[in-house]
């Protein structure tokens, strides 16, 4: 059963409508509104009829309706939940949304075009808050990328001219230290180049922790290495600034391993130093190399207080300074560029730390050729 | 070849085109940016003038081989059309330019059909996004079933526009001034006016047909941007009226 409203309620019912309706000819001449519309535009409805659907439209919708709302009426009769601006004779605009088609005779000829209108200037405000949103949070992206470079750019060249007034000094104090001195003199000469080597050492971490930031990461120099010699060797050389303090090595590697030799040298000797600074003094710091499975392990180990899981997380991220003791550490670039190292060999660097132990341990691929 | 204007696609000529048929090889293409068109060839510099569009029709000229062209183009297309007869003068063998508009800004005299104001308007509400372009709408399906032929590729590409790209081409189309190069067109040329045009009105077609010597004006009784669609048979006539004429030359 259909069933039909009776139809002065159809007539009320468009009349009274929220919407807005409009017929027009095909040429786009009005010859219908309901009073939404008249209201909308703020006009009397016999003012409208015999206007050109344009003449209501803002101008961006105006050109819109000609070069697209149109050619789609003729060529698909139709189109659905198109955005328009409404403008009033004063200027005022509204935002609203379109529904429109063409009508057609009983030959198939288009004889009009009716088009429905909804109010949307809530859901315009919703788009237009979406749309900053979206551009505020690209703007806050792009300010923050462009000072991280400019940082990191900053940190490259300080470092760099860093290294001039630097080799002055250490060339003075190794000349000072050639003529007789004092014992008070020898003494300061002694800490200038004391400090002048470990101002040397934080520049060389500034260096390359820019050029892995800025650039392709730490490249580097493969050979084949026989890996045993050149940890006794660290340990030689660190034993002397640690007097007092014992390294047991327990190394097993007896073949050549492809690795940058002096890039690894460089993260055994942060490992090392870290674990005899910071490990309890009266138990040796310990240090074990093997293969095993196509792996080469080396593991540094130390005892004393644990380091706290929070700290673990973020051990290896640049800046991050262990807590205390500021003054005897570096800039925090140490573990950072340490575990570069290791992932620039196509390994990992990790640590854990247990009551009574911390282990460091480097891994990485070996394989036998 | 048929190249489309502003916000439709290469569909718009389907009421026209086919009548060349028998006489010409018919060539069809989208703009970088509209219907079927490869949106990757996208470069924001090239396209960021009109210049862009205008060697993209000479590139295809020159791929094709052709000779003895006819070039129909409709609105901004019309002014394309003229600058690559600049680029590639040799190209062509007629103009069929159809709601043309060198400069949509009035300015002085001359009557461009807009106030920079109003121009200005329009490119915010284009940076708002508000003009409805919305891949959403792209897939019509038509229910008329006298025109089921249609309807396949009408589901995927009709008039499909890409926002960002939508938004450069409208900045190039109505901030570009092109009455300088009217004089130095040489090809004979076909200026196609419709007689109620509120993007391109009748002034601006005479003072195309002015400043161009060797070109021809027509008034067609039509309203709306698109004759093509709106009066597609007088539109036919009056091109080959034209190519008879200059054939005949």
């Amino acid at each position: 059963m259909i069933v039909s409203p009776p139809e002065e309620n159809l007539e009320d019912f468009l009349e009274n409508s929220l919407s807005g309706h409009i017929s027009a000819t095909s040429k786009g001449e009005i010859i219908w509104v309901n009073r939404k519309i008249a209201e909308w535009l703020d006009i009397e409805i016999d003012q409208l009829i015999g206007k050109r659907i344009t003449n209501i439209l803002s101008v961006g919708s105006r050109i819109f309706y000609e070069t697209h709302l149109s050619p789609m009426l003729k060529l698909t009769g139709f189109f659905e939940e198109v955005a328009a601006e409404l403008q009033s004779r004063n200027g005022t605009k509204m935002q609203v949304l379109i529904n429109g088609y063409t009508k057609k005779d009983e030959h198939d000829k288009s004889n009009g075009v009716w088009l429905n209108l909804y109010r949307a200037t809530q859901r315009t405000v919703y788009e237009d808050n979406l749309r900053m949103a979206v551009s505020d949070a690209e703007k806050t992206l792009k300010a923050e990328r462009e000072m991280a470079l400019l940082r990191e750019q900053f940190i490259a060249v300080l470092g760099h001219d860093l290294r001039n007034p630097l080799g002055a000094i250490k060339a003075g104090s190794t000349l000072l230290n050639r003529s007789p001195l004092s014992d008070r003199d020898k003494a300061i000469v002694g800490t200038i180049t004391k400090s002048s080597l470990r101002m040397e050492e934080m520049i060389a971490n500034v260096l390359d922790f820019a050029r892995v930031r800025l650039g392709g990461g730490i490249m580097l120099e493969l050979d084949n290495v026989m890996i045993e010699p050149v940890i006794d060797h660290i340990i030689t050389e660190l034993v002397i600034s640690f007097p007092g303090r014992t390294v047991v090595a327990d190394l097993d590697v007896p073949i050549a391993v492809k690795c940058d030799m002096s890039r690894l040298s460089q993260m055994l000797s942060n490992l090392l130093a870290n674990a005899l600074s910071h490990g309890s003094s009266d138990e040796p710091v310990r240090i074990m190399a093997r293969i095993n499975d196509n792996n080469l392990e080396i593991a540094v180990i130390n005892g004393g207080k644990p380091i706290p899981e929070k700290v673990l997380q973020t051990l290896f991220e640049p800046f991050t300074r262990e807590a205390n003791t500021p003054s005897q550490q570096g800039l925090g670039l140490g573990l950072y560029i340490a575990s570069q190292i290791a992932k620039a060999h196509g390994g990992t660097l990790t640590a854990k730390s247990n009551l009574d132990k911390t282990f460091f341990t480097f891994k990485m691929p070996h394989f036998i050729d | 070849m048929f190249a489309h204007g502003f916000g439709c696609d290469q569909n718009m000529w389907r009421l026209v085109a086919p009548s060349f048929d028998d006489s010409h090889q018919i060539i069809l293409f989208d703009h970088v940016g509209a219907g079927g068109s490869d949106l990757n060839a996208y470069d924001p510099i090239k396209y960021s003038e009109l210049d862009g569009y205008a060697r993209d029709i000479v590139e295809i000229a020159d791929e094709l081989a052709l000779k003895d062209l006819v070039f129909v183009g409709h609105s901004v297309s019309a002014v394309l059309g003229i600058m690559a007869a600049a680029i590639s003068p040799q190209l062509f063998k007629a103009l069929i330019l159809v709601s043309p508009s060198p400069c949509y800004i009035n300015e002085g005299d001359y009557i461009g059909g807009f106030s920079r104001i109003e121009i200005d308007e329009l490119l915010v509400s284009l940076e708002a996004n508000h003009l409805g372009w919305s891949k959403t709408m792209a897939p019509l399906i038509m229910a008329n079933a006298s025109r089921a032929e249609l309807s396949e590729e009408l589901t995927d590409s009709f008039c499909r526009t890409d926002p960002a790209i939508a938004r450069q081409f409208a900045r190039a189309t109505f901030l570009t001034d092109s009455r300088g190069i009217l004089a130095e067109c040489e090809a004979p040329s076909l200026i196609l006016q419709c007689s109620q045009d509120i993007i391109a009105p009748i002034e601006v077609g005479q003072f195309m047909h002015e400043q161009m010597t060797n070109s021809t004006l027509v008034i067609l009784e039509a309203t709306g941007h698109c004759p093509h669609l709106s009066a597609p048979e007088v539109t036919v006539l009056a091109i080959q009226e034209f190519l008879q004429i200059i054939t005949e030359q």
